[in-house]
């Protein structure tokens, strides 16, 4: 080793043969290729290169490295493992042009995920104000225009921090509760109108109490009037006795009424199609339709022979026609508007089709899964125009008949009512034109009646106060706000507008049904004489011969 | 003129020619520098006596600054031998394949190293995801983002 120092130490350009470990090409000493290239030796084994080979190497690793390692892999010798020695022209503009650049594409990214995100979010606002545009129009048809300016106003700026979570879930909910499969008993629209009856007006409540309950107004001056008897009766919890109902009340009703006429009018329908037809006497004769309970639920479905092979998209569509088809009609005040058309559909063309051709038939099932989809929507988005239409039917039918005013508690709107009218309307309950209409100021009653003003809280202990309270709040709980209970009730006549439409519906889907059955039962081929065949060609019996 | 993997494969071949194989190694076909086939057999004392098995190596236009794609040939003749790091569809999980290629390696040096592999192999057994992998694995094993062990064999 000492040698070596005193000897000189050979390089790259000293070996006989040079051999590239990248490309393996070799190069004799005394025949150097043309043009010259570059050889390299960087590390301290035997191993040299052609620096080009040696840099694109490098280069290429760094570039599509997949991982670090791969990239350090590539920075050293594979054989000795000492690292190679990388020197360039750096200079100080070079730095910063690719610092800056570097920079750069954080910025850029920075910048199209920003992008990404604004576009969502966009789209989502887009969807967020649609559904909730949607969710006041529903609202606005549904408790109509006169509660809608109570509660809600076409003003968002006034609107309570909930109406920006109920309103647009409104139309989400309703096309979830058609398009899902399963038979939901509780459809959640509506425990989501049941907001509004116990949320306060939005006009600032202290303004209105100002003018219309701490001055001149009975209630707050003399709690022990006679008028405070409407106001009791409104804040009591034995409210849910009133008319009408109280809408806490409806959301246990609801339910049960929707069972209760599902079962009548599932078995109505049955006596329809099957026990009146039975005159004909062949049951199942309408080919390819089956008649077969569910899962011991009270309805009926039809089933097409083809529904095996149909797959899930057949069967979705034969549940579907089915359901609705039956007429197992349901109570739901959002029941459906439209589907008559898919079970006939269904039914016509699962007869048409041979049992055999299952296939072909499935597939036309898919056809009308995908129209009935659309329906769906579609219908359960109507929904509340409808209600909102029945229910001025229903109200202009009310003119003519005091019995039905009664029964839908039709009040005069607000704004013709003075503050007098308002306890005793309250009283009379059903007083639509019998309340006096005192001047046209617009008054709005206190969400919580006379309790809203001071002077009703003015002489009470503190427990008398905690328990008046109490019952204030189970008050509202149950029977809504008196703000609620003192508009006119169009919820009420649009429920049951509602509930006549969908009624009404079914039974004219059951008639269509009906129709199509008796019309398959009585399919015969027309029977023609002879006409037009040589008479001699025919083997006649003698009674022919001898008329 | 032609590119740098031919002439790279060009010598790599005529190398083979001059010098032989080692031991257990024998070229089945090289007629084109894009595919190549090697026999492999494992010498002396091991897991797979008496078993030959096929290599196919494909050479893209980067090679040998691009590793050559390799793997087990599976068909009627060739099955995978049963390794731990190779799958049953012929892919081979091993490092100096994949992001430990350097251009020093070569055809042969891959066969002397997959060789060894197997010769140090204590337990036949396919790698644990065998059957996932297998399911989705791309014709290519270099589009596969192997997770190599700390044990690289």
């Amino acid at each position: 080793m000492t040698d070596a120092n005193t000897r000189r130490v050979p390089t790259v350009n000293d070996l006989r043969v040079k051999e590239c470990y990248i490309c393996r090409e070799e190069e004799r000493h005394d025949q150097p290729t043309q043009p010259p290239r570059a050889w390299v030796h960087p590390c301290s084994c035997t191993l040299i290169a052609h620096e080009s080979c040696l840099l694109h190497w490098i280069s290429t690793s760094q570039s599509n490295a997949r991982s670090g390692s791969s990239q350090a892999n590539a920075l050293k010798c594979p054989q000795c493992g000492s690292k190679y020695e990388l020197v360039s022209d750096r200079p100080w503009t070079l730095k910063l042009l690719d610092v800056a650049n570097r920079a750069l594409s954080v910025g850029g990214r920075v910048v199209s995920v920003g992008a990404v995100g604004v576009i969502v979010c966009s789209f989502g606002a887009g969807i967020y104000l649609l559904c909730t545009a949607y969710g006041a129009f529903a609202v606005q048809e549904f408790l109509g225009k006169e509660m809608y300016d109570l509660f809600l106003t076409d003003d968002p700026s006034n609107w309570p921090w909930h109406a920006f979570i109920n309103l647009p879930i409104i139309p989400l909910s309703m096309i979830a509760s058609r398009i899902s499969l399963v038979d939901s008993n509780f459809v959640p629209i509506i425990p989501l109108f049941l907001v509004w009856p116990t949320s306060p007006p939005v006009h600032t409540p202290q303004r209105l109490f100002a003018t219309n309950w701490s001055n001149g107004s009975p209630y707050a001056s003399a709690p022990g009037s006679s008028s405070l008897g409407g106001l009791d009766h409104n804040i009591n919890p034995f409210s849910l006795l009133m008319w009408p109902p109280a809408p806490l009340l409806g959301c246990f009703l609801y339910p049960l009424t929707q069972r209760i006429y599902r079962h009548l009018f599932s078995r109505f329908s049955h006596w329809v199609l099957d026990k009146k037809e039975g005159a004909r006497g062949e049951e199942g004769r309408v080919r390819g339709v089956v008649w077969e309970g569910w899962e011991g639920a009270p309805m009926l479905q039809i089933r097409i022979n083809a529904r095996i092979e149909g797959g899930e998209e057949g069967q979705q569509g034969q549940g579907q026609g089915g359901e609705q088809g039956q007429g197992q009609a349901q109570a739901q005040v959002q029941a459906g508007v439209d589907e008559a058309g898919v079970a006939q559909a269904a039914v016509v063309e699962g007869e048409g089709a041979e049992p055999d051709d299952a296939v072909a038939a499935a597939e036309r099932m898919i056809r009308v899964s995908g129209a009935s989809i659309g329906r769906a929507i579609g219908g359960a988005l109507i929904l509340p125009l409808v209600a909102n239409y029945m229910g001025s039917l229903l109200y202009r039918l009310a003119r003519y008949s005091p019995l039905l005013r009664k029964f839908l508690a039709i009040k005069s709107p607000l704004a013709f009512r003075g503050p007098d009218a308002l306890g005793l309307a309250g009283l009379g309950g059903g007083g639509a034109y019998g309340g006096a209409w005192v001047g046209r100021r617009e008054v709005i009653p206190a969400p919580l009646g006379a309790a809203s003003g001071d002077g009703y809280w003015k002489g009470m202990t503190p427990a008398k106060s905690f328990l008046v309270g109490c019952k204030l709040a189970l008050g509202v709980f149950l029977g809504g706000t008196r703000t609620w209970a003192e508009c006119d009730p169009a919820w009420w006549r649009n429920s049951i507008g509602l509930g006549i439409f969908v009624f009404a519906k079914d039974c004219l889907q059951l008639f269509h049904l009906w129709l199509t059955k008796r019309e398959l039962e009585s399919r015969r081929v027309k029977n023609k004489s002879f006409e037009g065949v040589e008479v001699s060609s025919l083997d006649l019996i003698e009674a022919w011969n001898r008329r | 003129m032609a590119s740098i993997s031919a002439r790279r494969l060009r010598k790599e071949l005529s190398e083979i020619h001059v010098e032989g194989c080692p031991v257990g190694i024998n070229l089945l076909s090289a007629d084109n520098f894009e595919q190549w086939l090697l026999s492999l057999e494992v010498m002396g004392e091991s897991q797979y006596p008496g078993e030959v098995f096929a290599l196919k190596f494909r050479f893209d236009p980067n090679y040998p600054i691009s590793s050559p794609a390799v793997q087990f040939v599976v068909d009627g003749k060739y099955t995978s031998p049963v390794h731990p790091h190779v799958y049953s569809n012929g892919h081979i999980c091993a490092s100096i394949l994949g992001n430990e290629w350097s251009p020093v390696l070569s055809v042969i040096g891959i066969c002397v190293t997959l060789q060894s592999m197997l010769a140090s192999c204590k337990k036949k057994e396919r790698p644990q995801d065998n059957d996932r992998y297998v399911l989705h694995a791309p014709d290519n094993p270099k589009k596969t983002r192997f997770h190599y062990d700390v044990d690289t064999v």
